[in-house]
């Protein structure tokens, strides 16, 4: 054991928590529109909460979903606080050291907002010096880092102070998950007067093949178990309903192929750093 | 013989207790004043008025001949000219019973602090007259110590050269020995007795009779805060006329 | 405990160390100037401003460092009218929001510390003060002050270390101090435990030069309490 003491103290902790009622605990963040967001009264709401709800339901389980911060997600899980991460989490090569993933539920690209008339462009060189605001820890994040290194990059713990700031005037752009983006901010009354600039991310090295279930190393069982239940949802229309809820357009992109039952991250994939 | 300092028909009140009750003093130039009485009597009151530590809601304070201004305030009086007050103040000497030396400073920055602060005299000089000061009051060797680090007679002495250091026109000494362990009381009297023989004028409040009889021009017994009996030392210990005067020096006698 | 990673990004952590000691280090100066100013104000018993002081130092030791830093950071910037005022180009940055809050939480902090110093000195020295002709304004600057900056002195040195601890909340609104670079490092490689033992471990060390600073600070002006020559 590489760190043996922490992981005996982090064991314990999770030792001390309330035993856990529900079959599963899934750790959801909350601060993500229109995938997670914590309504006025206080509730979860959102595309990944409605989405975990119906995968339990059609995996026949009763879950718990908790509440978590992004900084900090991963730890949750693999200090067993909770079973699965169902939080908009992009599969990428650097992740797939630490956790596993199921397929995508979802697939949609990256995107820039910047204020409307800004004249931005959305190319290293176009953003140099510019004060651009991601949300920490994100495949976003990465991407800035890898191929923008001019860019001011300034990092938040949710995506909602990334635009909260944005709105009032502290960034030039966001870089972000496009559908984030579009429904939780640009459709917003904040996002009024913003719009998108520089077409869509989706460089396969950063940007991966979507949103899977993040699962403990190993976990085979749940990972089946959760594919299955995915392709489910696909298959009638209960993935649809929830689509349509949030979303006027499908954000599953493009099907998996006909044998794909595990996530395939691009093969020339370079852990990103 | 000039008047240094003169108060007239004072009167001080703390509540509805009024500890003056109208007392006139007058102070010449080479007058040593020995105020005596019981505690209660009101004389630290009085001399604690002599440089408006307490302010006296009736009378007049003449300093050097000079009137100090003072104005109707909610309860009572206050100070009507600020810098004419610090002005006199910085022409009388206090030394207290508690000595009252500033802990955070040394023994040589106590004696300069008022010189070059107040009087705007150059460092340099009043280093210089700090030494001289040290010296005549016998504490020598001890300019860098901290008062904590003396014993109480040293830093009375130390008080008084602070005093000295502003060139008073009158010292002011409340109850200068009371605090000290009674084998100490010895060598600050000796400094005040060389003083009195320099001719300085100076007021004194102090509980040792033979002293006061010793260094007195004048003796003022005050009593329920009026003047029983005032006068020279030999008439007034010798020739006692108060009943209450001769009962204070019997019981003062005893101890 | 992947001890590269933590190598690889030294020198990120070391700008966090900068980071954290020039934003705690001029909180603090400002925080310490404006709270001599309120002690004064409280023991001076100046009308109105007395009040002033007395609100202000209860809302600022009455709310959580991490609440007041939100509603400056996020609150004020709700308002049009803030974001169109002179204001804006200052609070727009976050070292500044951050400063500002610091400065203020601590001043409160202080004041208070430095006003119970002040009515802890000993009547007579004042006294005596009064009695050789000092204006208010030569006692405040020669006797009250220099008495009570050292009567506060080990109150104070727990305030700064409580000011730099407390300074970690900065990484919220996105600076990079010492903690910032911490979670990033965790965000960024997926990582338990690397940024935070770093943080944990520079944060020590900083600590330890400050309290250690402190107490030479306190051996130099404390030695008048110290009776190291035996009396007479």
């Amino acid at each position: 054991m590489r760190h043996a003491p922490l992981t005996a103290f982090a064991a314990l902790l999770a030792f001390a928590a309330p035993a856990a009622a529900a079959d599963l605990r899934i750790c959801v963040e909350g601060a993500y529109p229109p995938f997670s967001e914590i309504s006025p009264s206080g509730e979860l709401i959102g595309f990944d909460i409605d989405m975990a709800k119906a995968l339990c339901d059609e995996m026949g389980k009763s879950c718990d979903l908790v509440a978590t911060d992004w900084d900090g997600i991963i730890e949750s899980l693999n200090t067993k606080k909770c079973d699965a991460i169902i939080a908009s989490m992009s599969i990428t090569p650097a992740r797939m050291e630490v956790v596993d993933f199921t397929n995508k539920y979802y697939h949609t690209p990256g995107a820039f907002v910047a204020e409307k008339g800004a004249g931005l462009e959305g190319t290293p060189e176009g953003l140099a010096g510019k004060r651009v605001g991601v949300q920490r820890g994100t495949i976003h994040d990465d991407y800035m880092v890898g191929e923008f290194p001019k860019a001011n990059l300034v990092r938040y713990g949710t995506q909602e102070e990334a635009t909260a700031d944005l709105a009032v005037g502290r960034l030039d752009a966001v870089a972000a998950d496009k559908a984030t983006l579009d429904l939780g901010f640009l459709r917003s009354a904040d996002g009024e007067g913003f719009e998108f600039f520089g077409g869509d991310q989706a460089v396969p090295k950063y940007h991966g093949p979507g949103a899977g279930v993040a699962i403990r190393k190993g976990d085979e069982e749940l990972k089946q178990a959760f594919n299955a239940a995915i392709l489910a949802l696909r298959a009638d229309d209960r993935y649809k309903t929830i689509n349509e809820k949030y979303f006027p357009y499908d954000v599953y992109g493009a099907e998996e192929g006909e044998g794909g039952s595990t996530a395939a991250p691009a093969e020339e994939a370079v852990p990103a750093e | 013989m000039t008047l240094r300092l003169s108060l007239s028909g004072i009167h001080k009140r703390y509540g509805d207790f009024e500890v003056l009750k109208g007392v006139s003093l007058q102070a010449h130039s080479g007058d040593v004043i020995v105020l005596i009485g019981s505690s209660g009597s009101g004389k630290s009151t009085l001399l604690r008025c002599c440089n408006l530590l307490e302010i006296p809601e009736e009378g007049e304070i003449q300093i050097t001949g000079e009137t100090v201004k003072l104005v109707k305030s909610l309860h009572g009086r206050k100070p009507g000219d600020a810098r004419q007050l610090q002005r006199l103040r910085s022409k009388l000497g206090f030394v207290f019973q508690s000595f009252n030396l500033w802990a955070h400073m040394t023994v040589l920055e106590n004696v300069i602090e008022a010189p070059v602060h107040v009087k705007g005299l150059p460092k340099r000089e009043a280093i210089e007259k700090a030494r001289d000061l040290l010296a005549k009051v016998g504490v020598v060797g001890k300019e860098d110590n901290y008062p904590s680090q003396l014993s109480g007679g040293q830093q009375q002495r130390v008080a008084i050269a602070r005093a000295l250091a502003m060139d008073p026109e009158a010292m002011l000494f409340d109850e200068p020995t009371s605090a000290l362990d009674p084998e100490l009381v010895g060598e600050v009297l000796k400094v005040i007795r060389d003083l009195a023989a320099e001719g300085r004028t100076m007021l004194m409040v102090t509980h040792e009779m033979n002293f006061a009889r010793e260094v007195a021009s004048e003796i003022v017994f005050l009593h329920q805060g009026v003047i029983e009996e005032q006068g020279a030392p030999e008439a007034v210990f010798n020739a006692t006329r108060s009943e209450r005067l001769k009962q204070f020096l019997a019981r003062a006698a005893q101890k | 405990m992947n001890f590269d990673l933590i190598f690889r990004h030294a020198p990120d952590l070391l700008r966090g160390v900068w980071t954290t000691l020039w934003l705690t280090g001029s909180s603090l100066a400002v925080g310490l100037v404006l709270a001599v100013i309120c002690a004064v104000i409280l023991t001076e018993r100046i009308p109105v401003l007395e009040w002033l002081v007395r609100g202000f130092v209860y809302v600022f030791r009455g709310t959580p460092l991490l609440v007041q830093l939100y509603l400056v950071y996020y609150g004020l910037s709700q308002f049009p009218e803030i974001r169109r005022s002179f204001l804006w180009p200052w609070l727009r940055e976050p070292w500044f929001c951050a400063l500002l809050v610091f400065a203020l939480n601590t001043a409160a902090y202080t004041t208070e510390i430095l006003r119970g110093a002040i009515a802890n000195l000993r009547r007579g020295e004042l006294e005596a003060a009064v009695a050789y002709g000092m204006s208010p304004f030569t006692r405040l600057r020669r006797i009250v002050l220099p008495a009570a900056f050292r009567q506060a002195l080990p109150q104070y040195s727990n305030e700064v270390v409580f000011m730099l601890h407390g300074s970690a909340i900065a990484s919220v609104i996105t600076i990079q101090d010492i903690l910032g670079v911490g979670r990033t490092i965790n965000a960024r490689y997926y990582v338990t435990y690397e940024g935070f033992v770093s943080a944990a471990v520079l944060y020590l060390a900083v600590t330890f030069v400050v309290v250690a600073i402190f107490r030479q600070l306190e051996k130099r002006l404390m030695r008048h309490l110290a009776p190291v020559a035996a009396p007479r």
